[in-house]
């Protein structure tokens, strides 16, 4: 018993015992998170995806189209969430990337031997990804007021940008999980693919850039269940400065809502999946 | 008990011994069972650098992943520095480190950040943190390479990188598993003498299908044939068994053996 005393005074199993308390696990998910945040920043091309694709986007398809349709889709105020909504679709991309590239270079497979428990895993993937997709938002919203500063044509954003931002944070919750929902369940090669069909979903069915009053009633049912649709008529409600209705914005927000605890729980099912299946 | 952990003092041996008493792995998938793992029983001392050898299937990983609290086993136990891989899962792993066959590094982040993250993912805080892995790039002879990201590294640093980082969590217990794959001969000699300074440091288990690696640095070797122990002992003591005069050999000899037991 001697030796055993040996080991538990050990410098290694004594920091490994503080390491288990909830301050420890803390520490623990803040180093995960840094370390997603520097590996997903580092890619010169996040940048081109994140940032640079949806601003060309909104820069673009106003200066093009706004006055062709006035008081239409193509106004700041209509424009502006559609686009932030569908470049959160970009953070999510990166997700999955990196948690279907840290599955298959086995970095995930060392650190399942480690201190870390699942909880820690999925949190250090979700912080960055949710911030990084409210960075999106934010200079989105930023570009948009400049350029209506600009060309004088808004006035709202100084004062409804914060509650329109916050309308926004459920659908990037929901697009992080599902990244992370990917890259638990599908190699490097199928999740990005994946990935691209809610991108693409986020564009087409989110009336960012389609009117969807001008589609069949089924159909625009259908996307205003499903949360690209809901977030960007949320946005759009709160920069008209019309009345927040339970059964209009507050509803909106409660699907993007419902889809982002959807997708964490499912998210999280996915990584303990993973994880089990790692160890068998 | 006869393991001891390293505190410092130079009398005592260094790393943990392992004890591995009728380990079982069963695998039961649509009606089908298969035993990965067989009744494994077997010490490995203190300090002492053990490689774990057999063909694709034999049980190796399986046999890693139960003792590094990856896997539950089936039936058996085994001890890791005393602590219990059933009943102590979190404190094997406190004094474990397990280097995968893939190299497992973060491609953006540099060496030196590989290294910290490791550090702190284990149980270090910032300042000691730093200061292990300045010790560690000092000791892996990464200093050139140091302040470069991972993903531009050869597959040879990698491979370096990849032991160094699991050497930061300061193991009692390695586990290596096939640290040469892929490898050119040069990149691999050179990884040798990395891994062969760890002698006496930490009690190493490799696995590996390099013959010649295992016989330049292994004190004992173990073969495993279709998830038991078929043969255990030093090079020269496997050789002498089957009257051969190269582990390659013997390794055959044993590995194809009809019915052969321990």
């Amino acid at each position: 018993m001697d030796d055993q005393k040996n080991i538990e005074k050990s410098p290694t199993v004594a920091a490994g015992s503080s390491s288990n308390g909830r301050g420890a696990g803390g520490r623990r998910v803040l180093l995960f998170a840094g370390r997603t945040a520097r590996e997903i920043l580092r890619d010169p091309l996040s940048f081109v995806f994140c940032l640079g694709v949806p601003l060309v986007m909104l820069v673009a398809m106003y200066a093009l189209f706004s006055s062709m349709a006035p008081g239409g889709l193509f106004q700041l105020d209509s424009l502006t969430p559609g686009i932030a909504v569908f470049s959160g679709t970009f953070t999510m991309l990166y997700v999955t990337l990196l948690v279907s590239r840290d599955r298959t270079t086995w970095f995930l497979t060392r650190l399942y031997t480690s201190p870390m428990r699942n909880t820690d895993f999925v949190l250090g993937y979700a912080i960055p990804g949710i911030l990084i997709g409210l960075c999106q938002v934010v200079i989105c919203y930023l570009t948009a007021m400049v350029a209506g500063l600009i060309t004088g044509s808004t006035d709202w954003i100084s004062v409804r940008i914060l509650p329109a931002i916050f309308c926004l944070l459920p659908v990037i919750v929901a697009y992080v999980f599902i990244g992370i929902l990917f890259g638990s369940l599908f190699s490097d090669k199928a999740a990005p693919g994946l990935s691209s069909i809610v991108i693409s979903a986020a564009g087409f069915l989110s009336g960012a850039w389609m009117p969807m009053e001008t589609l069949a009633a089924g159909f625009r049912a259908f996307c205003a269940a499903l949360p690209f649709y809901a977030a960007v008529r949320g946005g759009r409600t709160v920069l008209s400065g019309a009345v927040l209705t339970v059964g209009g914005f507050w509803r909106d927000v409660l699907v993007c809502t419902a889809y982002a605890v959807g997708m964490i729980i499912l998210a999280c099912l996915a990584f303990r999946f993973h994880a089990r299946r790692e160890a068998e | 008990m006869t393991e001891v952990k390293h505190n410092g003092d130079p009398a005592l041996p260094r790393g943990a011994a392992i004890d591995i008493a009728g380990l079982t792995k069963v695998y039961r998938t649509g009606g089908k069972t298969t035993v990965a793992v067989d009744g494994l029983t077997l010490s490995i001392k203190a300090g002492e650098f053990f490689s774990l050898l057999g063909v694709n299937g034999a049980g190796k990983t399986t046999t890693i992943k139960m003792l590094s609290g990856l896997s539950a086993p089936t039936e058996g136990d085994a001890t890791l520095g005393g602590f219990s891989v059933c009943k102590q899962p979190l404190a094997v792993r406190q004094i474990i480190h397990v280097s995968p066959q893939n190299t497992a590094v973060a491609l953006n982040l540099t060496v030196k950040e590989n290294l910290e993250l490791m550090a702190g993912l284990w149980g270090k805080n910032g300042k000691e943190s730093r200061a292990a892995a300045d010790r560690v790039i000092r000791q892996m002879e990464l200093t050139k390479v140091a302040d470069d990201r991972a993903k531009t590294l050869s597959g040879g640093w990698q491979r370096r990188l990849s032991i160094a980082m699991a050497l930061i969590t300061d193991p009692a217990i390695l586990f290596l598993d096939e640290p040469t794959l892929g490898l050119d001969v040069l990149a691999r000699r050179e990884l040798w003498t990395v891994i062969s300074a760890l002698k006496g440091q930490v009690t190493v288990v490799l696995t590996t299908h390099y013959l010649e690696e295992a016989e330049a640095l292994s004190d004992r070797l173990g073969i495993m044939v279709g998830g038991k122990l078929r043969a255990l002992g030093t090079v020269a003591e496997l050789c002498a068994r089957t009257g051969t005069e190269k582990l390659e050999d013997a390794f055959v000899a044993l590995a194809t053996e009809k019915g052969g037991t321990l």
